[in-house]
């Protein structure tokens, strides 16, 4: 079997007139997490159900842990588990029968139900609170339990869709460092699918950016961010004026100046480009500086400019 | 496959006993429902005739069974898609086969279990109310229809219901089709008679008569169970996964 856990070749999928999924080719090495970025109704949740044969592509085909999602659906998702738009928790059952629930869907032995429920609810903080309804949880308790239920069976690859959606921002940090830690320390293959980039960004080893239902591109978050153009120095001080910003342009070490108020900002030509020739020649010039910064452009950044190269 | 169903069955009976249905009052309905039929009708009755008449047949065996399921039924597809529960079970292991028996069956089991626990309770509450002494019981014939009888009916009323449900919007709009449903099945039958003219009623009549009660009732239970099958057939065959997921 090959090492990757997702292998799309052009992937497509229409509904009447719209095409949701458009000719998406994609590979995502086992053990990764790829977070898949896009806007609402980008094309994400739908590749999501393609990929675990609950919808038909209409042309192309994908392999999902070396099975075919058309003819061996049903294995595929014996072996994965998945968080789609809502928990999907049964609200008048407790958390326990919850789980209860969906480890004997996944045939766990009566003693290995047990012990991995109070496994995973010791981890999430929830144990103490078991035998409550879930009606009357919190969305982050409702979340958390969500997780748990999918990696109760210990899949190989969990699809999560927007899984801190809706969430305050505490609740959605707690939440991360338990997936983060629950990833890690399970080993799964993890597909993400966010529009929340610094979550991706804490949390992918691998991105892809899907608009419209294409994918406009794939790669690491370092790499993207190198594709894009770089890394960035930002320069606070004053006696900035449009003949520096002119003179700093003809650079060849410099991609792009922009000034705003009393910031510079300088994105290099490349990664490694030295930031202290820059900023001699900004002292030459005339100004006064007070700070400067040197940062990576964010993904944030990327995907609005992939965006925007797209329309 | 029989674990899947039997997981499936599970869940459906703890949301019926947690909930009956829709609401908390949902459950004290249904008890009080079974109270009055298998307790407050056989008590009203005179003396022990009520185990020898037709009457246990009619209550435990269809009247009973159908009200309940219609109650909890519904619910089955309709409901799992309004508490968007729906989509994590279609992607989960379970076959389409698993899922779709496993919820005829909780609802069958759960009405036709209702209707023989109120026609254990009436036996009891009549020879309690009317007993002369020694313990009475209903005879053969009255047990197996009741059994025989109290089946097809749940399996007619869980399969129509889980069949109305899984094209649904909501869980009120299966209610109400199941109720004009149930609506049709008793009056079509009564308005037909009427509309028959005075001399074909009479030859349908003798030849009711000539039949004899048990013979009607296995004419009625051979039709009940062959709708039946034709309705699971259906149901499997509307039963599609990636037009759920839609929906």
């Amino acid at each position: 079997m090959s090492n990757l856990a997702i292998q799309a070749e052009h992937l497509t999928r229409d509904f009447a007139t719209v095409r949701a999924v458009d000719d998406l080719s994609l590979d995502v090495p086992a053990g990764s997490v790829f977070g898949f970025l896009g806007a609402n109704g980008a094309g994400k949740t739908t590749t999501i159900h393609l990929l675990l044969g609950l919808l038909e592509p209409t042309q192309g085909q994908a392999q999902v842990l070396g099975l075919d999602t058309r003819t061996q659906s049903q294995r595929i998702r014996e072996q994965t588990g998945a968080l789609l738009e809502q928990a999907g928790l049964y609200e008048r059952l407790s958390a326990e029968e919850n789980l209860r629930f969906y480890a004997n869907v996944w045939r766990m032995s009566v003693s290995e139900r047990n012990e991995r429920i109070k496994e995973l609810l010791a981890h999430m903080g929830l144990w103490d609170r078991r035998a409550e309804r879930v009606g009357t949880w919190s969305r982050g308790m409702k979340q958390k339990l969500a997780i748990a239920r999918v990696l109760l069976h210990r899949p190989k690859l969990i699809f999560l869709d927007e899984p801190t959606a809706g969430l305050d921002p505490v609740a959605a940090a707690a939440l991360r460092d338990d997936l983060a830690a629950l990833a890690a320390r399970e080993g799964v293959t993890v597909f993400l699918t966010t529009h929340n980039l610094p979550e991706a960004e804490r949390l992918c080893s691998l991105v892809g950016v899907i608009r419209q239902g294409r994918l406009l591109a794939v790669g690491s978050p370092d790499a993207l961010r190198e594709q894009s153009g770089g890394a960035r120095v930002e320069i606070v001080g004053t006696g900035f004026d449009d003949s520096l910003v002119a003179s700093l342009r003809e650079r060849a070490d410099i991609a792009a100046v922009a000034l705003e108020n009393d910031h510079l900002l300088v994105d290099l030509s490349a990664n490694d480009t030295r930031a202290a020739p820059i900023v001699s020649a900004v002292v030459a010039a005339g100004g006064q500086i007070e700070e400067v910064r040197r940062g990576k452009e964010s993904l944030e950044d990327v995907f609005l400019s992939l965006m925007e190269d797209a329309q | 496959m029989i674990d899947d169903i039997k997981t499936m069955m599970w869940k459906e009976w703890r949301e019926y006993l947690s909930a009956g249905g829709n609401s908390r009052r949902g459950n004290l309905g249904v008890i009080i429902f079974v109270l009055i039929v298998g307790i407050v009708l056989p008590a009203s009755n005179k003396g022990t005739a009520f185990l020898d008449s037709p009457l246990p047949i009619v209550l435990y065996g269809c009247y009973l069974p159908i009200f309940v399921i219609i109650n909890v039924v519904a619910d089955a597809f309709a409901g799992e898609r309004e508490r968007h529960t729906l989509e994590t079970l279609l992607a989960s292991r379970l076959s389409d086969r698993a899922i779709l028996i496993g919820k005829i069956a909780a609802a069958v089991s759960y009405g036709w279990g209702l209707g023989l626990v109120a026609a254990v309770l009436g036996a009891i509450t009549t020879n309690l109310a009317h007993g002369t002494g020694s313990v009475r019981f209903y005879p053969a014939n009255m047990v197996a229809g009741i059994v025989f009888f109290g089946l097809a009916t749940a399996t007619l009323a869980s399969t129509a219901g889980c069949l109305l449900s899984l094209r649904a919007g909501s869980v009120r709009q299966v209610q109400q089709m199941l109720g004009v449903g149930v609506m049709c099945v008793v009056l079509v039958p009564v308005i037909g008679i009427n509309l028959l003219s005075k001399s074909l009623r009479a030859q349908l009549l003798d030849k009711l008569n000539q039949m004899g009660a048990n013979q009607i009732f296995l004419l009625i239970l051979i039709v009940l169970a062959v709708v039946d099958v034709i309705l699971i057939a259906v149901a499997f065959a509307r039963f599609r996964r990636s037009r759920l997921i839609l929906s």
